[in-house]
């Protein structure tokens, strides 16, 4: 994959969208740039349009105008698959990306499917499982796990397709302190492997501790960007 | 009055219901959709549900071929290797399947604008049990819940970097079974939530519930019931001769 160092990553220029046609949009003429060496927080109230954002990026909801590249690629040109191998998407509820009978399926699941699981994806299995504290729930049933374990999981799972960019929506909520930690402590070896992200979040001292650069959203517009 | 009683539009669901699985004829499933579609427009039902379910239909359009690899018999319409892929019979049960859950999904449309105590009342009106009652209510609403985690799912899977279009029918139908798994887990996680609400709200504390609300068939009512069982069983007559 090229490198994209100086130029956004992610570019989103001029987006429109809304749910309902005949309501006036949840998304407004937004312009937002990220590039690979950043980590963006989106900050806003309940209902101001994040996650419509970030679906956006996804490629989950097309736009009904504007421009959205990611890589420098129009991301209407890429399959869902592609762009989840460029951007790694954590969902706000993490239960609704789980979808094998246990830990250890889950992080084969892609690998299972194509008919390729060797030794080698193994090791990744293994490996992923170390880095995300998940070795002591290998064999459970990924919908009994609490909801940390559930969001290392979606993260870890995310994660095996090795995407340089990560997008997580609102991890730290229904976290306790002690999840919370384990989570920073992820998100900073993330970091320190050179991949960058975009973190929505309520939670102020997280975008601070986490993010080189916050902005923040209000009825669909960014109304402060740094 | 201009309201339909809610158990005409109860008793209409269930008798459409009905003949679209005793139904057993490609050809009359077209005037039952027929049917089905003048149904929603008296009712006032919503043909988008056939949209917005479109996925949950679509998952079951491989049963067509399922039925035809493994029962035998008809004449195969397409085959690869000296297999038959579709063949009638396939066709005749996948399609009628798909179809009969159409029409379903078509004919409960009609409820679910209904308001809630409504229907209850009207269960109850036929002497049923409130906490039956109460349950079918629960079902109605959980349709357009289950709709947008199965969408969740679909886009997740894709997200992971599965090509759905392109994988072959036989993994694609590996990654289906598989979808079901959060939604399942996610109805029952919400209806211990709702029970548990429930119970804090002493629901059964009472044993039996009074209403204010009694609810009257007009004549009109009398009416709609009369043309649709004279319509059905006319249509299902002809299905067995
Ligand atoms: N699937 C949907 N259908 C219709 N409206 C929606 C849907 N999802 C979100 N909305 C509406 O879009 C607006 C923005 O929601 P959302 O992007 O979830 O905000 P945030 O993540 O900032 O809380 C809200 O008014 C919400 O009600
Ligand atoms: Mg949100």
């Amino acid at each position: 994959m090229p490198v994209y160092c100086n130029q956004p990553y992610i570019n989103m220029q001029a987006v429109c969208f809304g749910y309902n046609r005949r309501r006036p949009p949840v998304v407004q003429d937004l312009d937002l740039q990220c590039s690979l060496d950043e980590w963006v927080a989106v900050m806003g109230p309940n209902g101001s349009g994040k996650s419509t954002m970030v679906k956006l990026v996804m490629g989950v909801l097309r736009p009904w105008s504007g421009q959205i590249e990611i890589g420098g690629e129009p991301s209407s040109s890429l399959s869902l698959g592609q762009i989840g191998k460029r951007i790694g998407y954590v969902f706000q509820e993490p239960e609704r990306q789980l979808f094998t009978g246990s830990v250890w399926e889950e992080l084969e699941f892609v690998w299972t499917l194509q008919g390729e699981v060797g030794e080698a994806q193994h090791e990744k299995v293994r490996r992923s499982l170390e880095d995300f504290d998940l070795v002591h729930v290998r064999d459970s049933f990924p919908h009994t796990l609490s909801r940390g374990e559930k969001q290392r999981l979606a993260l870890a799972a995310v994660m095996i397709n090795e995407p340089p960019f990560l997008v997580l929506d609102e991890p730290t909520t229904g976290l306790d302190r002690i999840r919370r930690q384990q989570l920073s402590h992820k998100l900073h070896r993330l970091r320190g492997q050179g991949i960058g992200a975009m973190i929505v979040t309520h939670d102020r001292k997280f975008a601070e501790e986490h993010t080189t650069r916050m902005i923040a959203m209000d009825r669909g517009k960014v109304v402060r960007g740094e | 009055m201009n309201r339909w009683d809610p158990r005409t539009k109860l008793f209409v669901v269930l008798l459409l219901s009905s003949t679209a699985v005793v139904l057993d004829d490609l050809r009359l499933f077209a005037v039952l959709l027929g049917l089905a579609l003048l149904v929603v427009a008296v009712f006032q039902g919503d043909v988008g549900v056939l949209y917005r379910l479109r996925k949950i239909l679509a998952v079951l359009f491989p049963l067509i071929v399922i039925q035809s690899v493994f029962t035998g018999g008809g004449e195969p319409l397409l085959s690869v290797g000296g297999m038959p892929l579709i063949t009638t019979v396939g066709l005749q049960r996948g399609g009628g399947l798909v179809f009969r859950i159409a029409v379903i999904i078509l004919a409960s449309s009609i409820l679910m604008k209904e308001p809630s105590r409504r229907i209850i009342q009207g269960l109850i009106q036929c002497r049923i049990p409130y906490e039956i009652a109460f349950m079918v209510h629960l079902a109605i609403r959980f349709l357009p819940l289950l709709q947008e985690e199965l969408q969740d799912a679909f886009t997740a899977v894709q997200l992971r970097g599965v090509e759905l279009d392109r994988l072959p029918l036989r993994r694609r139908l590996y990654v289906y079974t598989h979808l079901f798994l959060p939604i399942l887990a996610g109805v029952v996680g919400k209806a211990r939530e709702i029970s548990t609400a429930m119970e804090m709200k002493a629901f059964r504390a009472v044993p039996k519930r009074t209403s204010h609300m009694q609810l009257c068939f007009g004549r009109r009512d009398y009416l709609a019931m009369g043309v649709s069982v004279l319509l059905l069983a006319g249509l299902a007559g002809m299905g067995t001769i």
